[in-house]
């Protein structure tokens, strides 16, 4: 084997590394509208599943106010918005991230302006498929509808756990207790 | 024309990197859940394959040997950004289960190894078949995987928000299937048959 000058190593490794960062930064230039867009409509659309009321994503607006100070005393808050139509109020959307047993699941909780749950949308989980994922499904969301800050919203009092998916349960049910209790102490006047 | 379907085919087939190389296992066994994730995985390894073996192979004679594991890191780590951006802003569906395994492509060793097996040593077009074979070969074990796992794990196959096979709600799934032990099964026991088919084709 020949032995390369250093000045060859370092002048190859410059170009290979220049024409890789100039194809990539092409790439995120041409993608980049798209994603957030794409992450626009997917927040949008859980917000609309969690607050049925509000169809589209320009009624909802995020309460920048309400969410920082929640946010010093539920870390795993990170969205307060309210929603309208019309300019008639119809509810909030907590998005809250409960840790699962795969990470946190970024959940939107909506709830009425009474602070009753109106739906959970899960935003992203990473639970295991079939199993975790039951606890993500609508047979055992429905068992959060209607609850607010006065019922336990606990598993084992008012909400039964999916067998062998006791962790991915217990978060969702996490993140709509951890709701309601943000409607109870900083929304609700 | 000759050399060049020998060397897709081999990758396809006698050199398969999942069951015969035994390389990329990792993302194999883990996204080998659902038939449409196994689809876009495989396309998305299958285009950092031959992007990478093309230009390792067009660079090949300029490339010192020193630094030629940091060019091909370079190079692959390159087109995974992109097939990552990309997936990200066409089919965030998809993109969302396959989550990190896509940027984790730049990790796998069928691509890393091929371009150091393969592409750093032969032309272009030899390096594009291989490519395409060993992408191929992948893509073929992983749906074959995905489709029973889905099937039998969950008892239907759903691509595209779509049910096509169900087995019916009499069938009780198993759900271990689609649970990592599963995957170890699935793929000992489809070991097992191709070894047992080779065999007998074959005879040894």
């Amino acid at each position: 084997m020949q032995q390369n000058s250093p000045l060859k190593i370092v002048l190859t490794l410059v170009v290979f590394c220049s024409v890789a960062a100039g194809g990539l930064s092409l790439t995120y230039a041409v993608t980049k509208d798209q994603i957030e867009a794409q992450k626009r409509i997917e927040e949008a659309k859980a917000y609309s599943l969690a607050l049925p009321a509000v169809k589209t994503a320009e009624g909802f607006t995020p309460l920048g106010d309400v969410a920082r100070a929640v946010r010093a005393k539920h870390k795993e808050v990170t969205k307060v918005l309210k929603g309208e139509v019309d300019g008639d109020l119809k509810g909030y959307v907590i998005v809250v991230g409960p840790r699962g047993y795969g990470g946190p699941v970024q959940m939107a909780v909506g709830l009425t302006p009474d602070g009753a749950i109106t739906d959970v949308a899960v935003i992203s989980s990473n639970e295991t498929m079939g199993l975790g994922t039951k606890a993500l499904e609508p047979a055992f969301i429905r068992q959060l509808a209607g609850k607010t800050a006065r019922d336990p919203v606990q598993i084992g009092k008012d909400i039964d756990a999916i067998t062998g998916a006791t962790r991915s349960s217990n978060a969702v049910v996490t993140g709509a207790r951890e709701a309601v209790d943000v409607y109870r102490d900083f929304i609700r006047r | 024309m000759k050399r060049l379907r020998e060397v897709f085919l081999s990758a396809l087939m006698l050199e398969n990197p999942l069951m015969r190389l035994m390389i990329g296992l990792c993302s194999a066994l883990a996204i080998s859940t659902r038939v449409e994730s196994t689809l876009f995985m495989g396309m998305a390894a299958t285009f950092v394959l031959v992007c990478s073996n093309t230009i390792i192979s067009l660079s090949r004679k300029v490339i010192p040997d020193e630094v030629r594991i940091p060019v091909f890191i370079v190079v692959i780590a390159s087109f995974v950004t992109i097939v990552d951006l990309v997936m990200r802003a066409y089919f965030p569906p998809i993109y969302a289960r396959l989550g990190v395994w896509i940027p984790l492509i730049v990790v796998n060793c069928i691509i890393l190894g091929r371009a150091e097996a393969f592409a750093s040593k032969n032309d272009v077009l030899a390096s594009v078949a291989d490519g395409l074979g060993m992408g191929g070969g992948y893509t073929i074990v992983l749906l074959i995987m995905g489709t029973f796992r889905e099937l039998v794990g969950t008892g239907k196959i759903v691509m595209f928000e779509r049910t096509l096979v169900s087995l019916g709600s009499t069938f009780q799934p198993p759900t271990i299937v689609v649970l990592f032990p599963g995957a170890f099964f699935t793929f000992g026991f489809l070991m097992a048959i191709l070894n047992k088919l080779e065999n007998r084709w074959w005879g040894k």
